[in-house]
């Protein structure tokens, strides 16, 4: 395969507005796709980091919730080639128009909204992508099977394994054609499930989301897409690489053990992301003082480390005290933890103070339930941004800090923010 | 110090820093530093992992809220222009902030090279003269230090000098490797000496000089136009002795020359001492992230089993094995069984399974095979036969891109040229104090 094929004009949409209640604290002031991973990444960079290699250089991203973090992350696009000539990405978020516009009512209603940007560039093919999403594709040969096959609409889809009810099943026949698609069913009629990885003729793109634009809400898997099958030939392509869908607690935190054990692997994937964001350009590289004790781990830049850290992940300039001891846990940047603190199985989000002697994991949840969680089965604690955990403070297995709280051996107090 | 005299009103009407221009000297060639500057200007050597030595002064002129830089080069400029780019690194882009490399240029009376350092400034006069700064500052681009130029600054406003040079007290017995510099007890400077045999003073300039640029013009074409002088040092500032007052800023802080490989080492490895004053972390340097892909890079990872203490681990290292004491850049894969302590090893290395690393710098892209010894004690104590004064007291020094076969061994005081493969040259044991040559040996002394 020639590595310069002439694609039609291809436009990227990324989906990057949601905010999973799933995630608790951990999205309470950033969407998903802002969320940090393995260390100086945001996931959005996985889908950006795609987009790039495929060359696919006009970028949209459709962002409504709290999009701070994901326009300084963003900010030109140069981190991932978006700038130059014929070249460009944009965060679009929602707008009124003369018409009274609104909050996106929807992913797919973003697009709708949205339809003026993709016209403007002169889209023949909008591929639309999720901004949450953990894997390595190349868009170039989805484009290229899209192509082949006279497809208006592609869809990728992978086998999973065990089979559950929070993603859309798509059936294939004998040519990939998709004969049948269900939005979490009560039963999977088959074991491929939607990435949420479009590829759309723009002209039938336009013309279902029209057909839908007075719906109170417009979602792609739910109504764009079976209306789509039955008017245009619509395609899937199952793909066999790694994917991981960090909506949950438990998902975001094996993914991070995925990246330990190497089946994430940022080099091989070319995961670019923005150094000028989390004030990564001012780290100095980690160092690591007498005491460390470091192993499976990821260690960001700027971190000083005279602990234990074990199976983690450190982001940007988290300093680790000597005695202090870090197991199966992810810390976002700038968390300080003291001398003789454990912190285990907890993900702990930015400038978090963990003091000294404090615990976190240790104790079983309450039976009352103060500071316990369903959002974790695994009983992954989770800490709040700006945190405080006080010296010998303990917080349980399933613990919850909110952001900005002051944790006490007997709870948190002093508010949140 | 020195009395507040006439300069005080010209504080008070308010100087802006940002029309200082600052000039940098990255022109030297920094020969011993032996095979790290074969291919590269000293400002370009690798420092710290992730850093070029001009990384340093390049933040403190971004830290110090000075916007126009110009930066003089001539010998192997291009590792510097690619690192420069537009300094946006540091800051340097924008309406009223540049950043502009210098190189030598034909046009002038004598279309030449730059003959020293206040001839490169003075073949560039056109440059200064079109940002027509009141005061200019030069220094050099290979120090490692963390000042405040706007304090120097202010101490040259203050004391009414046509010219300031930061100085540094040393103890007396290392004085006579730098130039030192004699001061009154007002701080007004009445005398140099360069590398003294029996110094007169423990102050060292540090090659850091705030200029009047009226009075620095003005030198200069008498100096260089008329009198062929071509250096600060020697010719500029024994004139300017005569004529003008030159005032001395005394700076406190860590400031490093590591023009030698023991000094670059040492220095190293002072980034690894909690104690020291070389407090990188709070220092804010910056480097170009865009440079190499280094920005691109995932965070270090350390594998189950291994074992890091004392140490420094850049972006995209992955250790499996040891590592004590050393200085690790980029990308450098220590593999399992692999012990490497007190070393230096540069962007993209590879220490293969087993083999065991102890006092060597080894420059980018080095590959050490499985179960090498470098350096084995056992081959002696030999100074380096070729290069006496770089190699004398145990460092081995490997150079870019260089293979080293599996179970080879390698003595102390060693060098290795840049893309030397030892076992086309079928080297397994190569003896203290021997060199390895590949495609010659220019550029050293």
């Amino acid at each position: 395969m020639l590595s310069r094929i002439k694609l039609p004009r291809t436009t990227g949409m990324v989906l990057a507005g949601g905010r999973v209640g799933e995630l608790s604290v951990l999205t309470l002031e950033r969407p998903k796709a802002a969320l940090p991973f393995g260390g100086h990444f945001r996931i959005v960079d996985f889908p950006l980091s795609n987009l790039e290699r495929a060359g696919i250089t006009n970028v949209g991203i459709l962002s409504q919730y709290r999009p701070a973090s994901l326009i300084d992350h963003i900010g030109v696009g140069e981190s991932w080639d978006f700038v130059g000539l014929d070249r460009g990405a944009k965060i679009l978020p929602p707008y009124h128009a003369a018409e009274a516009m609104d909050w996106y009512r929807g992913n797919a209603d973003a697009v709708y909204q949205n339809l003026g940007y993709l016209r403007e560039r002169g889209t023949e093919i909008a591929l639309i992508v999720s901004g949450d999403h953990i894997y390595s594709m190349d868009y170039r040969e989805l484009i290229l099977e899209h192509l082949e096959r006279g497809a208006d609409l592609t869809i990728a889809l992978k086998r999973i394994p065990e089979p559950d009810r929070r993603y859309g099943y798509g059936v294939l026949d004998g040519n990939g054609r998709l004969i049948d698609y269900a939005e979490k069913p009560a039963v999977p009629p088959s074991d491929l499930v939607s990435l949420t990885i479009y590829v759309f003729n723009l002209e039938p793109l336009e013309e279902v989301l029209t057909a839908f634009k007075d719906h109170d809400s417009i979602e792609f898997g739910r109504d764009i897409i079976p209306a789509m099958m039955a008017r245009h030939r619509v395609f899937g392509h199952v793909f066999a690489g790694y994917w991981a869908y960090t909506r949950t607690v438990d998902a975001y935190y094996a993914a991070h053990q995925d990246l330990l054990e190497g089946r994430i692997d940022i080099e091989a994937w070319r995961v670019r992301t923005n150094n000028e964001d989390n004030s990564l350009v001012r780290q100095v590289p980690p160092i690591f003082r007498q005491w460390t004790h470091a192993e499976g781990s990821l260690i960001g830049e700027g971190g000083i480390v005279d602990g234990t850290v074990l199976g983690s992940v450190l982001g940007p300039g988290v300093k680790v005290a000597r005695g202090a001891v870090i197991t199966d846990s992810i810390l976002f940047s700038d968390v300080v933890v003291e001398a003789g603190a454990r912190v285990h199985q907890a993900i702990v989000d930015k400038r978090v103070r963990i003091g000294s002697g404090a615990g976190l994991g240790e104790a079983p949840p309450p039976a009352n339930g103060r500071g316990g969680s369903a959002v974790s089965a695994r009983g992954i604690v989770l800490v709040g941004k700006n945190a405080r955990i006080e010296p010998g403070a303990i917080v349980p297995v399933s613990g919850i800090v909110p952001p900005g709280a002051v944790w006490t051996s007997a709870g948190a107090g002093g508010g949140s923010r | 110090m020195i009395a507040e005299t006439a300069r005080v009103p010209r504080l008070e009407r308010g100087y802006d820093l940002r029309s200082t221009l600052a000039l940098i000297l990255a022109g030297g060639v920094g020969s011993r530093l032996n095979i790290l500057v074969k291919r590269r200007a000293k400002p370009a050597v690798p420092f710290g992992g992730i850093y070029r030595l001009i990384d340093f002064t390049l933040s403190n002129v971004m830290n110090s809220g000075i916007e126009k830089l110009g930066i003089l080069t001539q010998y192997l400029p291009y590792s510097l222009t690619n690192h420069l780019g537009r300094g946006e690194s540091w800051g340097m882009v924008g309406r009223a902030r540049e950043a502009r490399i210098l190189p030598p240029h034909t046009g002038s009376s004598e279309a030449d090279w730059y003959r020293g350092t206040a001839d490169a400034v003075f073949r560039n006069l056109d440059y200064i003269a079109r940002h027509h700064p009141e005061i200019t500052l030069i220094l050099s681009g290979d120090h490692i230090y963390h000042m405040d130029y706007a304090a120097l600054i202010e101490h040259h406003i203050r004391s009414g000098a046509g010219a300031t040079l930061a100085v540094k007290p040393v103890p007396i017995e290392q004085a006579h490797l730098f130039g030192t510099v004699q001061v009154d007890g007002e701080g007004w400077i009445t005398g140099f000496e360069e590398k003294p045999r029996r110094p007169q003073s423990n102050l060292i300039s540090l090659g850091i000089y705030a200029f009047e640029t009226d009075l620095l013009v003005s030198a200069l074409e008498e100096v260089c136009g008329l009198r062929g002088g071509n250096d600060f040092g020697q010719h500029v500032f024994p004139f300017l002795l005569q004529r003008g007052r030159l005032a001395a800023y005394r700076f406190h802080g860590f400031w490093q020359d590591v023009g030698t490989l023991q000094a670059y080492f040492d220095t190293t490895m002072e980034l690894l001492d909690p104690e020291s004053p070389l407090d990188l972390p709070n220092w804010n340097v910056r480097t170009n992230l865009n440079e190499n892909r280094l920005g691109d890079r995932p965070p270090a990872f350390i594998a189950r089993g291994a074992r890091v203490r004392r140490a420094t681990l850049a972006r995209g290292c992955r250790i499996f094995g040891t590592v004590e004491e050393s200085a690790l850049s980029p990308g450098v894969t220590v593999e399992a069984g692999a012990t490497v302590r007190h070393s230096i090893l540069m962007h993209d290395g590879v220490v293969r399974a087993g083999a065991h690393i102890e006092r060597v710098i080894a420059d980018k892209s080095v590959v050490i095979g499985r179960d090498a010894r470098v350096v084995d004690p056992d081959l002696g104590l030999t100074i380096n036969r070729v290069f006496p004064t770089h190699l004398d007291q145990g460092l081995t020094v490997i150079g870019k891109g260089a293979w080293l076969p599996e179970r080879c061994r390698i003595g102390h005081n060693c060098c290795i040229y840049p893309g030397a493969d030892l076992a086309r040259l079928e080297i397994e044991t190569l003896p203290s104090g021997e060199t390895v040559e590949w495609e010659g040996r220019q550029g050293l002394e």
